[in-house]
């Protein structure tokens, strides 16, 4: 858990030093300093690039090497799979096939190799204002990375995950039915371990990302463009307990994560998720349900922490299920509201309907006095929870003052066509409203172990800015 | 003793009188049963009368002479008694009538055969080996009820399952639910049209073509073994001795749709298959052009008119050695309910008490069924030689309704979506028959009987259309709610059907040993091929190049209909679904059973051996458990009946068999089907369930068409299949059947009938307790206040099961003027409709009361004139959770003690009809 930035520079100011006090003592003899990069992590054998991809597979994808699936993979249960950095797997795009994970699968890129799962004749049509009814990013072109019920660990780091969560007509895991979703990364195993660091999701037909049961570090990752008509970023099901932070998420159907404890299995825990440090901007548009939620979201029994999240034209603030209702045959279940705690979030909007359900009317998420705009400026003196208000007077207000997205959004636009970070930089200029106003007064759940490739890399403590990028450097890298 | 107070009843109501009333009783000479209906007359005066229910006659006022007083009824022999009526009050005379056709005298030919009357079913059920209840056809005709599953509740120990327009659809036969019995035409099994079950719904059978009905309860080693509750017979009516015509004609109304129009739909032709059927072509790609919105243009029709015709006509010709018989059902009605329905959360909140039940909303259902039934069932019977016949029956049974099922949701909190909803279902289910019969006296004492049958059942549903509609509300400044948006939520069309069909040989060989002693052996083989199929096309609410992926609603007419599928606007067949599944199944079963008569005491026992074997293909993966089905199993079937005769009116019973029920194919298909909150799927390894059942009763007939049966029965069902959770792995638990240890059912019946001259009373009661111990979720918080899921045993009733079920008729017949009358009240006691998941959250239905009437008015020698009006005092169906109510606020929460779930009101039914007899 140490910092990475000021650890660098140190040793950048220890190389001055040592270069001056080699100017100084030209007789001196200096100490060398070698580093030698260790191989990539592999495991098994190494797998040709020269037949597709299909069945039970066991071993090492390469680096540097472009393999194409044929058909569903299988990881089996005493099995390992490693993905070394810089390794592309092309689906084709024509047919669905997913990776069911019965093992290890290991997804191993680096910063400057990051890896690829994608359908490479996929074009990306990302300008503001495209028709999302033609968008290939909600088409579905492939299935997902699905932890079977014996499934060990899913670990997935600086990874593109691009244009998954299609419909596999003959379901290759137990959970989900022939026909159904394949979400881009499903589990259900309680006792399994997924991690998704530095990496990024891009489309999806629904959920990108939904658990039913696991635990998670889901940290300093980049989703855009999911769920076409319904879905959110990581719709968290029951038994699944974790982290969702320092995530940019841009574009998603509904909200960002949603937490329930919907379908928990006897003797696995309680869902118990901590929302925090996360960007969220542009969410909740393109579903046509009114109410569904825009930005975070916990219901049916889910507990957890929403702190420092930065909500950006989101149509819905932070929303906690506090009475049950329902939307049209989707219910809607109180969630575990005496064991949640939030604050210190931060809504930016630019139209009155989303001011007005800053704090959503008829849900039971209670403006607390560290939220920015602070509540006693905007909100009726005798508010009460989930009660109808005029925000017009917050319509602007707070500008976060991000280094590379203009706001107030123009008006070329309507809301929701902002889907994708494209050449956005939602890092803070130093003058942001947002700097400072985090609360670091809370952990986050440490249940991953920390490993360089079985485990988290970084389980990123909470940050002092609100929103996933911090001024000294730390939270997304992206 | 038997006739004593009709004797004293007749006294003092003749002491009133002032002329000489002549009176008796006409009777059957064998049996000493009454001979309701025969007709008693002064010959070449114009007095006369007709025999009422207990027996009895009278003619009034009779001037003092010499008469020839005669009595007369359909086969039998017209009996002359010479009479001098002198000046005393009152003269008694009886008669004693043979049966014989040869003196057949002028008087109106009143039915097909004595077999109809409730004279002859109470004669069966007295004669029976087996523990059995009849009703005959013309007690059925009398009765308000023109579905043989309405006609169901009217025997001792059954109660029905009604269908989403109020009609009885199912049976539960002593608290024993649906799968634990089976259904039987002439003594044949047929296969049934559901789509997950063995069990035939019974709505489908108009009453009318039934000769009588009879349910047994105790099953002897000739019949099949799979009925634990019972076997439901239905005798379809066959060819008389001589010309018999009927008809009848009526018309009927829904009190209903006597404050809101029916709102009805029309099937579009050219969807009666899917477009992957039509293409065969499961990877065909559909474009939104292949599909018809049709089912979702709704018309509205005012106050409807229900039409009902039957018609039947039999003879026996060449020199009576070849029977024909003809019946044929149509009925054409206008149904429906208003439904409140809570909808309740997939999964209970832990707080304030574990496993509290949430609701999400309410809704108001209105539910318009158009229906069209239409049966039909012709019989030959030929008598090759004196000791020889054979017969061919054939049975087409056709059930459509049009299912229109109206949803608008209002929501538990202030905002949201409203929304509504459309469903549009048109099934055509068909039963399908064709029986060629021997009956044959060999040499000496043998006799044999053979069956060759073949049997198919059907149930198609193309096109089944669901529409939702998304209508989003906020409040405004003064908190009213207001519309901020209306647009198309989801539309999908889906295509199922599904075939079952029974090749199956009988055949029975009876020895008769001597005057007392009669063995027989016999046997079955069926070969079973079911398929199902099922095909969901869903539609986007997004159309593609639109810009948007919300589609603003108006009218259907006005929605697109497109497919967002990466190969582009095209919908794809749903082939892989686990509703898809082929079976085959053979049984092959033999008996012996031996009859024996020691003076009063009667023994009929034996053993059956059965054997089942399954083969199922199911769309599970190959690379998953379950995608080929097999299993073969055998049961050896025990059962002794014994009656003692303890007077000549007087048995005593005790029997005792053994009998299995088999899980549906549904029940063993391990495919997938994904919930929200549990997913289901099938259990292949599910075992069929065994009995031991026990009955004691004694019967007693006194006579006058007058009965009492008391009885109680004990049942004890080892590997019951109920629903429940079941660990799959370490973390997947799937809701699924599972044998559950064993569980008890006893009880204690008792019918009765009662007739005084014109008036009758009767009724059936039974008590029934059963106890299963199954386990189930409970969600609660543990030490720490976080949320635990655990599991812990319920014991509760078996699913149907009602401590009390109960009739009760009042009968008036009037032959004189041609009139007959009858209320008839049934009442079913609570009983669990839903099994949950969850500890104590089942779904018990109220104790409901139901009370029709009937009657009808004879106007001619052969016209009638009837009326039957059914729920009379439009009694709702009503289920609940029985939690503390904490939703009190809400329309009709009005109960403290328990939270109604769905309320189902249906209102009157009248039909007024004319009936023709030659």
């Amino acid at each position: 858990m140490k910092m990475i930035r000021p650890k660098i520079n140190v040793t950048s100011l220890s190389v001055l030093l040592v270069a001056a006090l080699a100017m100084l003592l030209p007789s001196c003899k200096s100490d060398e300093n070698v580093t030698v990069s260790e191989p990539f992590f592999k495991t098994g054998a190494a797998i040709s690039t020269k037949t597709p991809l299909s069945g039970i597979i066991k071993g090492t994808l390469l680096s540097d090497s472009v393999y194409k699936v044929s058909g569903d993979i299988i990881i089996d249960t005493n099995d390992t799979l490693v993905v070394q950095p810089g390794a592309r797997i092309h689906f084709p795009g024509t047919a669905v096939y997913s990776i069911v994970v019965k093992g290890t699968f290991l997804s191993l890129g680096t910063k400057e190799k990051p890896i690829w799962f994608t359908v490479p004749t996929a074009v990306k049509t990302d300008t503001y204002g495209a028709d999302p009814t033609v968008d290939k990013a909600y088409k579905g072109l492939w299935g997902g990375i699905l932890g079977e019920k014996t499934f060990k660990s899913i670990i997935v780091k600086w990874t593109h995950l691009e244009f998954g969560g299609g419909r596999e007509t003959t379901s290759p895991v137990s959970f989900i039915a022939n026909g159904g979703v394949m979400y881009t990364l499903s589990t259900s195993n309680p006792n399994g371990i997924l991690v998704l660091e530095d990496s990024w999701i891009y489309g999806s037909v629904d959920d990108p990302f939904r658990p039913f049961g696991g635990k998670f570090n889901v940290m300093r990752n980049t989703f855009e463009k999911c769920g076409f008509t319904g879905g959110e970023a990581m719709n968290i099901k029951g038994s699944s307990v974790g982290n969702f932070a320092y995530n940019l998420v841009v574009g998603m159907a509904t909200n960002g994560p949603k937490a329930s404890n919907n379908g928990a299995a006897v003797g696995s825990p309680q869902t118990n998720f901590n929302f925090f440090n996360n960007t969220i901007v542009e969410c909740g548009f393109r579903r046509a349900a009114a109410g569904r939620g825009g930005s975070t979201n916990f219901e049916e029994g889910a507990k957890g922490l929403c702190f420092n999240n930065l909500m950006v034209n989101c149509r819905y603030g932070p929303r906690i299920v506090g009475a049950t209702a329902s939307y049209l045959g989707n219910a809607l279940v109180v969630a575990d509201t005496a064991n949640i705690k939030y604050g210190y979030n931060y809504n930016y909007v630019d139209d009155v309907a989303s001011a007005n359900e800053i704090y959503p009317t008829g849900f039971a998420t209670k403006p607390q006095a560290t939220d920015i705009p602070a509540p006693s400026s905007f909100l009726p003196t005798n508010y009460k929870v989930g009660q109808v208000y005029d925000g017009t007077s917050v319509v602007g207000k707070n500008n976060p003052l991000f280094v590379g997205f203009t706001l107030p959004r123009s008006t070329v636009n309507k809301l929701g066509d902002i889907s994708f970070v494209g050449n956005s930089n939602f890092r803070l200029q130093t003058a942001s409203p947002a700097i400072g106003k985090g609360n670091v007064n809370f952990s986050p759940l440490s249940i991953i172990p920390v490993s360089k490739n079985f485990g988290s890399t970084e389980i990123t403590l909470p940050g002092k800015d609100i929103g996933a990028y911090q001024t000294d450097g730390t939270g997304n890298q992206h | 003793m038997k006739r004593l107070l009709p004797t004293i009843t007749f006294l003092i109501s003749s002491a009133f009188s002032y002329a000489t009333d002549v009176r008796g009783f006409v009777k059957e000479a064998k049996t000493g049963e009454p001979l309701t209906g025969a007709s008693v007359h002064l010959k070449n005066t114009t007095i006369g009368t007709f025999v009422g229910l207990d027996g009895s006659f009278q003619l009034k006022g009779v001037s003092p002479a010499t008469y020839t007083l005669v009595a007369s009824f359909v086969g039998y022999a017209t009996v002359e008694r010479e009479i001098t009526v002198g000046d005393q009050k009152t003269q008694l005379i009886n008669f004693e009538l043979q049966e014989g056709a040869n003196q057949l005298n002028e008087i109106v030919v009143q039915g097909i055969g004595d077999n109809e009357s409730a004279a002859s079913a109470l004669r069966s059920e007295q004669k029976a080996d087996n523990v059995i209840n009849i009703i005959g056809a013309k007690t059925i005709q009398l009765l308000p009820d023109i579905t043989v599953g309405n006609l169901l509740q009217r025997v001792s120990g059954v109660s029905i399952v009604r269908n989403g327009s109020g009609e009885g659809q199912y049976a539960i036969i002593r608290g024993m639910d649906r799968r634990y019995n089976y259904t039987l035409i002439n003594g044949i099994k047929i296969p049934s049209p559901d789509d997950k079950n063995r069990y035939v719904p019974m709505d489908i059978f108009p009453s009318d073509l039934l000769e009588r009905l009879e349910v047994v309860k105790a099953l002897t080693p000739n019949m099949e073994g799979d009925a634990i509750g019972g076997a439901m017979n239905m005798i379809m009516k066959s060819a008389p001795d001589y010309l018999t015509v009927s008809a009848t004609a009526s018309g009927g109304y829904s009190q209903l749709f006597a404050n809101q129009s029916f709102s009805g739909f029309s099937t579009d032709p050219s969807q009666a298959k899917a477009p992957s059927e039509k293409k065969r072509d499961e990877l065909y790609a559909a474009p939104p052009s292949d599909f018809s919105i049709k089912p979702l243009q709704y018309k509205n029709v005012a106050a409807p008119i229900n039409s009902l015709l039957s018609f039947s006509i039999g003879n026996r010709i060449f020199n009576h050695k070849l029977g024909v018989f003809v019946g044929g059902s149509y009925q054409h009605s206008f149904r429906g309910s208003n439904v409140t329905f809570f909808t309740l959360n997939g999964q209970p909140n832990p707080d304030p008490q574990p496993n509290t039940p949430i609701f999400t909303g309410f809704q108001t259902r209105v539910n318009s069924n158009e229906q069209s039934r239409f049966g039909s069932n012709v019989k030959f019977d030929y008598a090759l030689t004196k000791n020889s016949k054979i017969s061919l029956l054939g049975l087409i049974m056709q059930l459509e309704d049009w299912q229109h099922r109206s949803i608008q949701n209002t929501t538990a909190a202030l905002t949201g979506d409203a929304g509504y909803g459309d469903r549009s279902v048109y099934r055509k289910q068909n039963i399908y028959n064709a029986t060629l019969q021997g009956d044959h006296s060999i040499v000496g004492n043998f006799k044999l009987n053979w069956s060759t049958v073949y049997s198919l059942a059907s149930s198609t549903r193309p096109a089944w259309s669901d529409l939702s509609v998304t209508v989003n509300t906020t409040q405004d400044a003064a908190g009213n709610i207001i519309e901020t948006g209306r647009y198309l939520g989801g539309v999908s069309q889906r295509w199922t059907h599904n075939e079952d069909r029974d090749l199956t040989g009988y055949l029975n060989l009876t020895y008769t040993l001597s005057p007392s002693v009669e063995l027989a052996t016999g046997g079955l083989y069926r070969d079973k091929d079911r398929n199902n199929y099922y095909n969901n096309y869903g539609f986007s609410s997004a159309v593609e190049g639109s810009g948007s992926t919300k589609q603003v609603f108006t009218t259907i007419d006005k929605a697109i209909l497109s497919f967002n599928d990466l190969r582009g606007n095209f919908g794809f067949a749903s082939y892989t679904d686990a509703q898809n599944y082929t079976a085959k199944e053979q049984v092959g079963a033999g008996y012996l059973q031996g009859k024996f008569n020691f003076q009063k005491l009667q023994i009929v026992g034996g053993v059956r051996m059965e054997n089942t074997k399954i083969n199922m293909v199911t769309q599970v993966p190959v690379t998953q458990e379950g995608r080929i089905i097999t299993n073969n199993y055998t049961d050896i079937l025990p059962s002794i009946h014994f009656k003692y005769s303890l007077t000549e009116r007087e048995n005593l019973r005790l029997s005792y068999f053994r009998g299995i029920s088999r899980p549906s194919f549904a029940e063993l298909n391990p495919g997938l089907l994904q919930g929200d909150f549990f997913n289901e799927s099938g259990n292949p390894r599910v075992r069929h369930i065994v009995a031991d059942n026990v009955d004691l009763r004694y019967e007693f007939f006194p006579g006058g068409n007058s009965q009492l049966l008391v009885g109680t029965f004990y049942k004890n069902i080892q590997d019951p299949i109920e629903y429940g959770f079941k660990v799959i792995s370490q973390v997947r638990t799937d809701y699924t059947p599972q044998n559950f240890g064993t569980a008890t059912n006893y009880g204690f019946e008792l019918v009765f009938a009662k007739f005084i001259k014109n008036f009758g009373v009767s009724g059936n009661y039974t008590y029934t307790q059963s106890q299963i111990t199954t386990s189930k979720l409970i969600i609660s918080r543990d030490s720490n206040g976080g949320t635990v899921t655990t599991q812990g045993d319920q014991t509760r009733p078996l699913q149907g099961q009602s401590d009390h079920i109960g009739n009760l008729s009042f009968l008036y017949k009037n032959q004189v003027v041609g009139l007959n009358a009858q209320f008839s009240w049934v009442y079913t006691g609570p009983r669990i409709t839903v099994v949950s998941p969850f500890k104590d959250l089942d779904y018990w239905q109220r104790g409901n009361s139901q009370i029709d009437f009937s009657g009808d008015k004879k106007l001619s020698k052969n016209f009638s004139l009837f009326v039957k009006v059914t729920n009379l005092f439009n009694a709702p169906i009503i289920v609940d959770l029985l939690k503390a109510n904490t939703f009190k606020d809400l329309p009709d929460q009005n109960r403290t003690d328990r939270i109604l779930i769905q309320k189902d009101i249906f209102q009157q039914n009248y039909l007024l009809g004319i009936r023709y007899k030659y």
